[in-house]
């Protein structure tokens, strides 16, 4: 049912920008216009091409904030996601606990 | 009689120091109590944890102390058999010196005390010979309230326990965490405690952590009506009105519910979700994520719905619901 959902209506999750648009509600509670079009600027692209498969791999590859696939070399987990942090200039809980424990500086 | 009396008193003095907190000892009894040796006999109860009172290490270093020898009078310990053999002890005229630990309650005390006059009133020999526990009641009137008899006269003297941790049991906790990053002291006092939760509550609303509260039908029961938020009753409350009441708890993403009506068809139930939801959506101030799927948001009960339906009900849910998610 999952995959109905995500083909019927998703913005593709982390294969676009739907994890990043996801993250906007989240953390700082935006509607979903408003969190595409703050996403949109951050990416200097349009809401629109959020949902583009094609352009956000490569842009996601360009930023290193993780792609669908495994590709050895390319972000992932924790690191993708401190990328993302300070991408969207938003906290992460764990990455700020992470940042904690190892010692790094919160930027 | 009289004589056995004082050093019985100045045994008990001496041996429980439980009238005095600190080793200050106020007593007017130097040791040894007697100077030639006396036997005091004691009527007690046989405790487990006591192998036997005779050879006992403190009754030794007690009798060398005071020069007192102790007969010890054993009963069982057993509250019903310790009452039986009092009662026999008594009946036969075969008292001893002193009841130790006897479970004598006030209708004993009454009896043998007040009516038939069988105990020592100790009113006076506490007034003389014992100045701890003269001055311990003095500080505690309540304890004297609750061994002195109906006649005024007190028989029997207490085993006195300060448990602070009996009394203290309830103990409240409070993060220094968050003290610290309010700036705060800790509460002494139930405004100070107050101001602390006021503070807290509003620490709690602004962590940065998101909460996101789905629910699980679209009419809240609410406990037969008796839960409440901020003043407004949840049992009755429609998806739009549960929305509000998340808002105002401070919840990042509200998922409402509208569950699917097995008699009706999908088109039915999809309509009636999504009224709910577009009354959400159009007033919210946070994103709105509707449960669609199993038996929820149009979509039919069935472990495996059918693709075509989940997607038109998904697809339904953002196009026209306006929904910010699922």
């Amino acid at each position: 049912m999952h995959i109905a959902h995500l083909l019927a209506s998703s913005m593709g999750g982390i294969r676009a920008a739907g994890d990043l648009v996801a993250r906007m509600q989240l953390s700082k509670k935006m509607r979903i216009t408003e969190a595409k079009e703050y996403v949109a600027d951050k990416l200097h692209v349009t809401p629109l091409d959020l949902s583009d498969p094609t352009l956000m791999r490569q842009l996601r590859e360009e930023l290193d904030i993780g792609v669908i696939t495994g590709v050895p070399g390319i972000a992932k987990g924790m690191a993708a996601k401190v990328r993302i942090a300070d991408l969207l200039d938003i906290k992460i809980n764990c990455v700020e606990q992470f940042k904690k424990k190892t010692g790094l500086v919160s930027g | 009689m009289k004589r056995l009396v004082i050093i019985a008193l100045a045994l008990a003095l001496f041996a429980g120091g439980a009238f005095s907190q600190k080793a200050e000892w106020l007593s007017k009894q130097p040791m040894p109590v007697s100077k030639d040796k006396v036997t005091l006999k004691i009527f007690t109860p046989q405790l487990v944890e006591i192998q036997d009172l005779d050879t006992n290490w403190f009754t030794k270093w007690y009798e060398a102390k005071t020069n007192v020898h102790v007969e010890w009078q054993l009963a069982p310990n057993e509250t019903s058999a310790l009452r039986q053999k009092l009662n026999l002890v008594i009946a036969a005229g075969d008292l001893p010196d002193v009841f130790l630990g006897a479970k004598i309650d006030s209708n004993l005390e009454a009896r043998y005390g007040i009516d038939e006059k069988l105990f020592l009133p100790l009113n006076d020999l506490i007034d003389k010979n014992m100045p701890n526990f003269k001055a311990y009641l003095a500080k505690n009137p309540s304890v004297k309230g609750m061994i002195t008899a109906i006649d005024g006269k007190i028989y029997g003297l207490p085993n006195v326990n300060e448990c602070y941790h009996c009394g203290l049991s309830q103990k409240m906790w409070i993060n220094k965490v968050w003290l610290d990053k309010l700036g705060l002291k800790v509460p002494t006092t139930t405004d100070e405690f107050y101001s602390v939760l006021k503070a807290c509550d509003h620490v709690a609303n602004d962590t940065g952590l998101p909460v996101e509260i789905g629910m699980s039908a679209e009419m809240v029961l609410g406990f037969h009506g008796q839960l409440e938020y901020n003043g407004k009753r949840l049992a009755g409350m429609w998806p739009h009105q549960q929305l509000q009441i998340c808002e105002e708890a401070g919840c990042a993403i509200f998922g409402p519910v509208s569950n699917t009506n097995t008699k009706k068809t999908v088109p039915w139930n999809l309509g009636k979700a999504l009224t709910f939801v577009k009354a959400c959506t159009e007033i919210a101030k946070i994103p709105v994520h509707p449960n669609v799927g199993m038996g929820v948001g149009g979509v039919p009960m069935f472990e495996t719905p059918a693709v075509d339906v989940v997607t038109r009900c998904s697809a339904a849910m953002i196009e026209i619901g306006h929904a910010d998610g699922l």
